[in-house]
């Protein structure tokens, strides 16, 4: 069996103890900062960078991905200790548990937060394991034009399935585009947009922007936010669920993973729509749905699982194709770009140890979260505690330290200050700053592609059409376009998204 | 949001719609982007589609961006300002405090080296107004200068200046 023998050369590369000990830091500083009120896995990646910069690529990767999964942990947490979601795929979660902890069961929506999550990642990690390397062979059937037309799907499943207004993130995509093409061009080494600014020659650092965006910015958009917190029920008593619990809580998962293992590998899937689907399909089958916003453990376990599995499968298109299909990938891209690897179909046949070692770790790190947390809820509760007064300084020390890091010079520092500016006035004006990010770093891919795609067809713009698979791709996008143009299901999304009233 | 959920500002565009005021201002910003990378595009090379200059892709984009503007526009035309969703506010405060926090790291890092800098910067967290207690934040400046130093240099062994001399 090919599986089980790439798999033992995982287990081989992820089992020595410096691969474990990056792996256990790795998830240990990930919910650390994860858990801080406001910070989503984005930040947390963007700021704990640093620290892997001197590692080798496989501690890198492996520590990378286990402060991935600490983080989205750790966001789980806060929403239901302190009903503070820090980023969107936890929102849901925040609906249940946080009615769990104030009717003293904390503890039990902890543990099936964690316990649904390790189940989830197990699976979904399986599911990594049996459908990257399949998809990256068939990638060897791209051309030029499956990957433009592969690569604009995206971006518009990206917008079609987040929320917010759909006209304004199409918009946000060409913005990100725009500024990921500031710089030299690799096709001409000429230079664009560059205003004479010897620092940006290269470009602008992808971690800069995402730094900015969503580190910076969203300290001042908490800072703004005067709403008194609540602090968290200071003793956390039983941890283990009983066996009623189990009986709903269980299938929840199971049903959760499964969506989470579908919806995660389609462009612009992930942990956000995924956790949000299982949360309808929850209350959909329930026979109480009134039970759910009071303290139901279905609608704990079913987003939960889902969530861990959507953030993990959407690993797969970023690993075989080195498309990311959301934010947060597009960031593992920028990391995994810095030291040197390049995700694509060739990745998974080059670097066979790297890419198993990694996809193994994901497993290990799922279980060293659950071991991790459930002793460990009582730091997590105090780290609650602390004001927030006291915890955005310290926070924006790591974020300046982590952009200074990457080329040494203070010049990244004032252009994160100005991207934290402007993603505080674009998330001001209603426009969320997640598909720009996706623009950015998507933008140069598609231009390359698109560009050789018209030279091989002497500029004919009919080569999208004519091959089958890209006129598939495109026939795909415009039906996902004209699908959000109809009334009926533009409502359907609205109310997919507003689970909450 | 009703449910009792608060969500904190961050999370928040997410899930309120668009008010009228957002819709016209971000239709402006779109619009005024496009425009502007237009005029900072002017002198790249066009070219066709066959030998595309390093200017087709970038002036199809901020064509794009126009056209998004004028699009949100429209929609704040037709849609009522009493519709709710979101309004356009900014903090003043927070905002110049946090842009001068990190704007004075990148200026006094050079010149003081990395304790120093954090201490200064977690002082000036005292102006965001938020209820705080003195001794705790000289601690805490104290203590992350340290931790800091500690985990990034040396730890870590990044280069980063550690004293003014």
């Amino acid at each position: 069996m090919d599986l089980f023998s790439n798999l033992a050369l995982g287990f081989s590369v992820a089992l020595t103890l410096k691969n474990i000990f990056y792996c256990f830091t790795g998830a240990l500083f990930g919910t650390l900062i994860g858990v801080l009120p406001g910070i989503g896995p984005l930040a947390t990646i963007a700021m704990l960078l640093p620290i892997t910069f001197h590692l080798e690529p496989t501690g890198a990767l492996i520590m990378l991905a286990g402060i991935f999964y600490g983080a989205q942990y750790g966001g789980s947490t806060t929403a239901i200790l302190v009903n503070l979601p820090g980023e969107s795929s936890s929102v849901v979660t925040a609906l249940d548990g946080y009615q769990m902890a104030r009717q003293g069961r904390a503890g039990v929506a902890l543990a099936t937060a964690a316990l649904a999550s390790f189940f989830a990642g197990c699976v979904a990690t399986i599911v990594i394991a049996v459908a990257a390397p399949a998809l990256s062979r068939m990638a060897l059937l791209f051309g030029p034009p499956e990957f433009t037309a592969l690569m604009v799907m995206g971006l518009i499943a990206a917008v079609v399935l987040a929320s917010g207004s759909i006209v304004a993130s199409i918009g946000m995509v060409m913005v990100g585009m725009l500024l990921g093409l500031i710089g030299t061009d690799v096709t001409t080494g000429e230079q664009r947009f560059v205003f004479g600014i010897r620092q940006i020659y290269d470009g602008i650092d992808f971690v800069v922007v995402a730094m900015g965006l969503f580190g910076v910015a969203e300290i001042v958009a908490n800072l703004a936010d005067r709403h008194a917190r609540e602090l968290p029920a200071s003793r956390i008593t039983r941890l283990m669920p009983s066996k009623a619990d189990v009986l709903l809580a269980a299938p929840a998962a199971l049903r959760g993973t499964l969506l989470g293992s579908i919806l995660g590998v389609l462009p612009g899937g992930g942990a956000l729509i995924s956790s949000f689907a299982s949360y309808s399909l929850e209350k959909r089958i329930a026979a109480d749905p009134s039970r759910f916003g009071k303290g139901a453990i279905e609608g704990v376990a079913g987003p939960e699982a889902a969530n861990n599995a959507g953030a993990q499968a959407s690993f797969i298109p970023m690993l075989a194709l080195g498309i990311p299909p959301n934010a947060v990938m597009a960031l593992m891209i920028a990391a995994m770009t810095i030291h040197g690897i390049t995700p694509g179909p060739k990745f998974l046949t080059d670097q066979p140890s790297l890419f198993w070692g990694m996809i193994v770790s994901m497993w290990i790190g799922n279980m060293i979260l659950v071991i991790l947390n459930l002793p460990l809820v009582g730091i997590w509760v105090k780290l609650l505690k602390i004001p927030y007064a006291y915890l955005f300084p310290a926070i924006l020390v790591f974020c300046c330290v982590g952009v200074y890091s990457i080329n040494f010079r203070v010049f990244d520092v004032f252009l994160m200050a100005g991207f934290g500016v402007f993603g505080y006035f674009l998330r001001r004006i209603g426009c969320e700053p997640a598909p720009l990010v996706l623009g950015f770093i998507l933008g140069p891919m598609v231009e390359e592609q698109f560009r050789r795609t018209l030279l091989l067809s002497d500029g004919d713009f009919t080569v999208f059409l004519t091959r089958p698979l890209s006129a598939t791709l495109i026939a795909a996008t415009a039906a996902l376009l004209l699908l959000m143009a109809l009334p009926s299901l533009r409502k359907g999304r609205e109310e997919a998204f507003r689970e909450q009233d | 949001m009703r449910g009792g959920l608060r969500l904190p500002r961050s999370v928040y565009p997410v899930f309120v719609r668009m008010g009228q005021q957002q819709q016209y201002l971000s239709g402006l910003f779109f619009i005024a982007f496009g425009a502007l990378a237009v005029w900072a595009g002017r002198n790249l090379a066009i070219g066709t589609a066959a030998e595309m200059g390093i200017g087709y892709t970038p002036r199809a984009l901020a064509i794009g961006c126009v056209a998004v503007g004028c699009l949100l526009l429209v929609q704040a035309l037709l849609s009522a300002p009493a519709d709710g969703g979101g309004r356009f506010s900014i903090a003043w405060r927070p905002l110049l405090l946090v842009a001068l926090m990190v704007i004075g790291f990148g200026l006094l890092l050079p010149v003081l080296g990395l304790p120093l800098t954090v201490v200064l910067m977690i002082s000036a967290a005292a102006l965001s107004g938020e209820n705080f207690h003195w001794p705790t934040l000289a601690a805490i400046a104290g203590g992350m200068a340290l931790l800091s130093t500690l985990l990034f240099s040396t730890a870590l062994k990044l280069q980063i200046p550690v004293w003014p001399f």
